[in-house]
């Protein structure tokens, strides 16, 4: 069942290798039925979370990794044929009915998304928000609801939580505001969290302070997270592991720490090596020549071929996800691993 | 909020008095003479005159427009010219039929809006979307008064479900009013339903893609609570917002609709006074009509503070 | 060829109501240089860009572009000037039109300007598209048949299109993906390194200022606190918050750094004294009473802090 963890070589494996699997995808797939049929989104994405471990699904726009958390969470669109297996606590989720998928909403898997202030409802107050997901999923009374809406506030630093609750999204800072969709995630006591750019839309400092609430969280409360950026930096700080995407495909799966020091797919290096370095003065940045191919254009076989500098004719083919040294990469020529 | 509602309250005095001096203007620029019209073909020159100076339609237009200012001050808007009675009296034995009319039409439009707006945002593409939007468009574009006809030929005519016309008041009893006022305020309505359905549909659909939704969604919330409680909340305010356009065309529409069905109200009342020339009534009745406009303005300002919190702190 | 700077800013201050958005700026920016502006969001920097290029009006302070006050300039000859001075915005979505064809976004500022005569204005449009390495077909497309980073591409090349002296460029790859920013800000450099353009360059992002800039000014609540060449700037930060800012930065390490508390307060409420004493790890009674003025600290590096005055007292 973990066979893709396990292939790991032991003296690389997570820190959280001991404890129990708590969200595992297995061969997870995407399309979009339309009016011409069915537009492939994802294909064949797999991966597991441990119970206290942080996972990283990394990539640019539109490589399908917001999509593949909507389908884990059962709120993808209408018109979405998904294929594969989701597996949560033991419990295969993807066969079930939307309705019960949306009881495991909230209970056992929260949700934080990048833009708090669309996020959170304009209109509700923030009280109302928290205690109407507490009385829902734990059928706690108004008043009970109430007093544990502002204990979860206070937890996530929030100062004069019983104010707060009687406020609205628009009177809160950015800051403020994510930590309120970080308080409203965790308030049913969910086994995994998943978190959507959380601190994209945020201002450096505050960024790194929400990070850090992130990362006590998950400690504190042992919890799974799911990690969704484009910021491969925030990876190597923040979580275990990672799962670079590349046009709907899982194209690296390692430990982070590997994948930013000595990535295999020429597309994770492409993504490193275009962010300026710290230490760098005036040289040039090595960007990765064209664009992410728009969905429905994807060339077959290697997706990333025809921006790759290493492309063959083998690349005409598709490549299977396969252990290259330290990690597992989706590619015919992968980089050495750097020493 | 208090602050809010002033700051309506006076952007509102404009529209009362805006449409008072153009009607004040229009009457007594357009040709016919109250004070001719009175006394008949055998009046003379002299009687005319004489009656011209006892209404003070001899003074000049603006000393004419304050005196008439003043009595609006001290609640007395003088005489009807042709009933001979205080206009203070004659207005409110119209005015009722004209405002519970337009409450009534409003009711009914802003139910009947936001649920087929709700029902074809929930089923968009499906045939009954499709069915209803087409209706709607087809309902905006007839006029009230074809539809009014419409709907005494099926209900009143052919079914005999409703009288075919008059009035009873709601001292009658709520069912003999319901029966007279029912069909007319549909007939006034339905436009205006139709342009809510339409909007509440895009507001809706608008809305449903909104990430608050989603969250809703990811809290695990059941779908019921996601669309009524979450959804609904800002779907409506749209529709809020054209209710109170809506309020002032129905008040306009409400002179047709009180001709066809013969209901006593203040529209019918103001056509057979401008043809008489009535000079205090028709302003009596347009100050009524556009004080009536206010508060129903007002109290949709209200119902929008209440929904949308970030109006109350502005 | 005179020593004297592109542009210099002194004491430059905007207030909008009572709001102060930018207070008591003043940097200057040699010849063919790039100036970074870096601050989080309410830090003023994109004010302090539209009050250069006078989009804004300063309520204070002096502009002196190419050796001229362009405060003193009329409106006329401020149109002329701007033909030396031109912007790069953040969207590329909302900063091209949409109706208007590649062909049209790249000669309709050199028309505006009276730049030479149409066919020079199309070979101007044919070099500039070659230069940002894109097909001389683009001509005829409109702006949504471009991915973001194309369109930014786009972008620049209409600002290089008045040959100006100077580009002020307003978080020009903070809309784009990563692998596409790297593209646009090296395009950047080799345009500006082969027209000699000054540049001013605004961002929130560390990692772009450092790779794009000769000298940097930090800015927080409207104010540079500290200023400097690069090097010295990332080397060796003297303000407390330019460190806090670097070391909030990800690719750090998740170890346990110290963390600025709080966020940054309203515009409405600036702190007493210092500004930023409200965050800041090392504040003390002194910072809430006076004002710290800007200081020399040697290397062309000056920082607004107490800390420096009492570290040389010690």
């Amino acid at each position: 069942m973990t066979a893709h963890i396990a292939s790991l070589p032991a003296d690389r494996a997570s820190p959280a290798l001991d404890t129990r699997i708590v969200l595992e995808v297995e061969g997870l797939s995407l399309s979009l039925r339309n009016a011409d049929g069915l537009l492939p989104i994802v294909t064949d994405v797999s991966f597991a979370i441990r119970q206290g471990e942080a996972v990283a699904l990394v990539g640019e726009s539109g490589c399908g990794k917001s999509i593949t958390a909507s389908a884990i969470m059962g709120i993808a669109p209408d018109n979405a044929e998904i294929g594969g297996t989701i597996t949560l606590n033991g419990q295969a989720i993807s066969g079930l009915s939307p309705r019960a998928r949306r009881k495991l909403c909230g209970r056992h898997m929260g949700f934080i998304f990048q833009e708090p202030m669309t996020a959170l409802h304009p209109t509700l107050s923030i009280g109302r928000q928290m205690t109407d997901t507490l009385r829902h999923n734990l059928g706690l009374s108004h008043a009970e609801a109430t007093s544990r809406a502002a204990q979860l506030l206070d937890r996530v630093g929030i100062p004069r939580a019983r104010d707060i609750l009687k406020g609205y999204v628009h009177e809160l800072s950015g800051g403020m505001r994510q930590r309120v969709m970080i308080a409203l995630a965790i308030s049913c006591g969910p086994s995994l969290v998943i978190a959507d750019e959380p601190t994209t839309a945020l201002d450096v400092t505050i960024q790194a302070q929400v990070l850090d609430l992130l990362d006590d969280m998950r400690r504190e409360l042992d919890l799974a997270m799911l990690f969704i950026t484009h910021d491969l930096e925030v990876v190597g700080d923040f979580c275990d592991r990672a799962v670079v995407m590349y046009a709907g495909d899982v194209v690296e799966r390692g430990l982070s720490a590997d994948i930013v020091r000595s990535p295999a797919h020429p597309y994770a290096r492409g993504l490193i090596d275009a962010v300026p370095d710290h230490d760098d003065g005036r040289t040039r940045l090595t960007p990765i020549l064209g664009t992410v191919p728009p969905v429905g254009q994807w060339p077959p076989g290697c997706r990333f071929a025809p921006r790759c500098n290493r492309v063959d004719a083998q690349c005409r083919t598709r490549p299977a996800l396969e252990l290259h040294g330290s990690t597992e990469a989706r590619c015919w020529h992968p980089l050495e691993p750097s020493a | 909020m208090l602050r809010y509602l002033g700051k309506r309250f006076l952007l509102i005095l404009p529209t009362i008095f805006v449409p008072l001096i153009l009607v004040f203007l229009l009457l007594r620029l357009s040709p016919g003479d109250p004070a001719g019209m009175m006394l008949g073909d055998q009046a003379t020159a002299e009687q005319i005159a004489a009656l011209r100076s006892q209404l003070g339609l001899d003074q000049p237009i603006w000393i004419q427009f304050l005196l008439w200012l003043k009595g609006i001050v001290t609640l007395d808007l003088g005489n009807s010219i042709f009933f001979r009675e205080p206009v203070m009296q004659i207005i409110p034995r119209y005015a009722g039929v004209t405002i519970l009319l337009t409450l009534v039409a409003l009711t009914l439009a802003v139910i009947i809006g936001i649920t087929l707006g709700l029902v074809t945002a929930m089923n968009r593409n499906k045939p009954i979307d499709r069915g209803v939007v087409t209706t709607a468009v087809l309902g905006i574009s007839l006029p009230e008064f074809w539809f009014a006809l419409l709907l005494i030929f099926i209900f009143a005519v052919t079914l005999r479900w409703f009288p075919v016309a008059g009035y009873n008041p709601p001292s009658a009893g709520i069912v003999a009013f319901g029966a007279t006022i029912f069909l007319p305020a549909l007939a006034l309505g339905v436009r205006q339903s139709a342009l809510m359905t339409r909007m509440m549909r895009s507001s809706m659909l608008d809305v449903l893609n909104e990430p608050y939704i989603t969250t809703a969604r990811a809290q695990g919330l059941p779908e019921s609570t996601v669309i009524g409680r979450y959804a609904m909340r800002t779907a409506a305010m749209p529709v809020v917002t054209v209710a109170g356009l809506s309020a002032g065309y129905m008040l306009g529409g409400a002179v047709a609709i009180e001709i066809i069905f013969a209901l006593p109200g203040l529209g019918r009342m103001l056509v057979e006074a401008v043809g008489r020339r009535d000079y205090p009534l028709v302003e009596g009745g347009v100050l009524t009509i556009s004080l009536v406009l206010a508060v129903l303005n007002l109290a949709i300002d209200v119902i929008y503070a209440i929904l949308d919190p970030r109006i109350r702190y502005q | 060829m005179t020593s004297e700077p592109m542009l210099a800013v002194s004491g430059l201050s905007k207030s909008f109501k009572a709001v102060k958005a930018v207070r008591d700026v003043t940097f200057s920016i040699p010849r063919g240089k790039t100036f970074g502006l870096v601050g989080e969001s309410g830090s003023g920097k994109s004010t302090t860009a539209r009050l250069v290029l006078r989009l804004v009006e300063p309520t204070d302070g002096t502009i002196r572009f190419r050796g001229r006050d362009l405060a003193g300039l009329s409106p006329g000859d401020l149109r002329r000037e701007r033909r030396h001075m031109q912007m790069i915005f953040q969207d590329p979505f909302g900063s091209l039109n949409p109706r208007m064809s590649i062909r049209d976004t790249l000669t309709e500022p050199q028309l505006v300007h009276g730049i030479g005569s149409p066919a020079e204005h199309l070979r101007t449009a044919e070099r500039l598209l070659a230069e940002i390495s894109m097909p001389r077909t683009a001509l005829d497309r409109y702006p949504h048949e471009f991915s973001g980073g194309q369109r930014q591409r786009i972008a620049i090349a209409r600002a290089l299109s008045t040959n100006p002296e100077l580009i002020v460029a307003d978080e020009p790859v903070s809309a784009l993906d990563v692998s596409v920013q790297a593209q646009v800000l090296n395009l950047l450099r080799d345009l500006q390194d082969k027209h000699g353009t000054t540049m001013l360059f605004i961002s929130h992002d560390l990692r772009v200022v450092q790779f794009m800039c000769d000298e940097i000014a930090v800015m927080y609540l409207g104010e540079i606190v500290e200023q400097g060449p690069r090097e010295h700037i990332y080397g060796a930060p003297a303000h407390p918050y330019t460190q806090a800012l670097l070391a909030s930065a990800p690719g750090k390490g998740a170890g346990k750094r110290a963390r600025l508390k709080g966020e940054i307060p309203s515009a409405h409420a600036v702190p007493s004294g210092c500004a930023f004493r409200t965050r800041c790890p090392s504040a003390f009674e002194r910072c809430a009473i006076e004002k710290p003025l800007m200081r020399d600290i040697g290397n062309g590096q000056k920082a607004a802090c107490h800390l420096l005055d009492e570290a040389k007292a010690a």
